[in-house]
């Protein structure tokens, strides 16, 4: 009888040493190269879009933020309603925050103009505010995306293939990838959340 | 002898609560596949971009035309629980009379919604008169 304490003992300590820890950093994604004493993160490339109110959005948009990029189209019939659905629960949270910018990147840069953009934020209730809907070159929009996305076609996880698959991507103030998730998995955008106040809350 | 009285309501209520659910199942099965991407999963749709299914006047109002719409898509604006809307719909002209009859009644009756049967051979009818809800609309 003793033993059962002693045993139901053991357990209840080693429930409490496995409980997780909550991460205080997160890590930086993507490849890096290290040279000699020096490791050069992977870094999202300069940009210029332009939004649905017709300004430029660059890099210096983001100036000491953090901001959520996705890619979209706005005609869209098959995946992207779900994924705006679940970032608007992102933006809901993080609209107020003045650390947290998102970047909407139409791929459709025949359609999806500026006055359409306009038009889509609208349909979706955003008001002017740190959610920026973008067109650009196609060129950049696709080369880019390679940047965006490349740490997802590295991980052994994920599924194959970047192409517009749904996901929301964490950059942060000095243009790295932080953090991504899949735009669908309400479980998943939920870690994705935690993930940005650890970023944000990283020193 | 209590408990077997017990164990047997048990197995009744199961079968019944079970059979309830699977009563819409490829209604359920084909409204994921084709119409919750943009209406989402609960039918609340998206904002002012996607109109909501679930306690829709709009559904509740149109329900001789849904088949047709289902079918054949729909453009132009509409009005739904007093807001207006205006992304075109496509089409799923692959459906069957019978799949699309089941994805009625799943949207008929779910989140809320009651807003009765449709039976078959009417909708099959109403498939044969697209052209006229067309028109209408």
């Amino acid at each position: 009888m003793r033993l059962i304490w002693l045993v139901g003992f053991i357990l209840i300590i080693l429930a409490c040493e496995e409980a997780p820890k909550l991460p205080t950093t997160l890590p930086i994604l993507g490849e890096k190269d290290i040279v000699g004493k020096d490791t050069s993160y992977h870094t999202v490339p300069d940009f210029i879009f332009v939004d649905q109110y017709g300004d430029s959005i660059t890099q210096e948009s983001f100036a000491n933020k953090a901001y959520i990029v996705d890619y979209f189209f706005t005609s869209c019939p098959t995946i992207c309603p779900k994924v705006k659905d679940q970032e608007i629960r992102v933006y809901e949270k993080f609209k107020d925050n003045p650390k947290v910018s998102f970047l909407s990147i139409a791929m459709d840069t025949e359609f999806d103009t500026v006055e359409r953009l306009k038009w889509y934020a609208d349909k979706l209730e955003i008001p002017k505010s740190n959610w920026h809907f973008v067109t650009g070159e196609e060129d950049l929009i696709y080369d880019i995306a390679e940047d965006f996305f490349h740490v997802a076609q590295k991980d052994p996880d994920a599924p194959g293939g970047f192409n517009h698959d749904g996901r929301l991507i964490l950059i942060d103030k000095e243009k790295h990838i932080r953090s991504f998730c899949n735009g669908m998995d309400e479980g998943d955008v939920d870690r994705f959340m935690k993930d940005i106040e650890t970023l944000l809350n990283e020193k | 002898m209590k408990s077997k009285i017990l164990i047997a309501i048990c197995v009744v209520l199961f079968l019944f609560f079970s059979c309830e659910n699977e009563e819409f199942k490829q209604g359920y099965d084909l409204f994921l596949t084709y119409c919750s991407s943009c209406h989402l999963e609960r039918g609340q749709g998206l904002r002012g971009l996607y109109p909501a299914l679930a306690n829709s006047d709009y559904l509740k109002e149109h329900q001789a035309d849904i088949a047709c719409i289902i079918k054949y898509g729909m453009e132009g604006e509409i009005v739904v629980n007093g807001k207006k809307f205006n992304q075109k719909m496509i089409g799923f002209k692959d459906l069957s009379d019978f799949e699309i009859t089941n994805i009625i009644n799943y949207i008929n009756h779910s989140w809320g919604n009651d807003y009765g049967y449709v039976k078959f051979v009417d909708v099959k009818e109403s498939l044969q008169n697209c052209e006229q809800v067309r028109n209408k609309n």
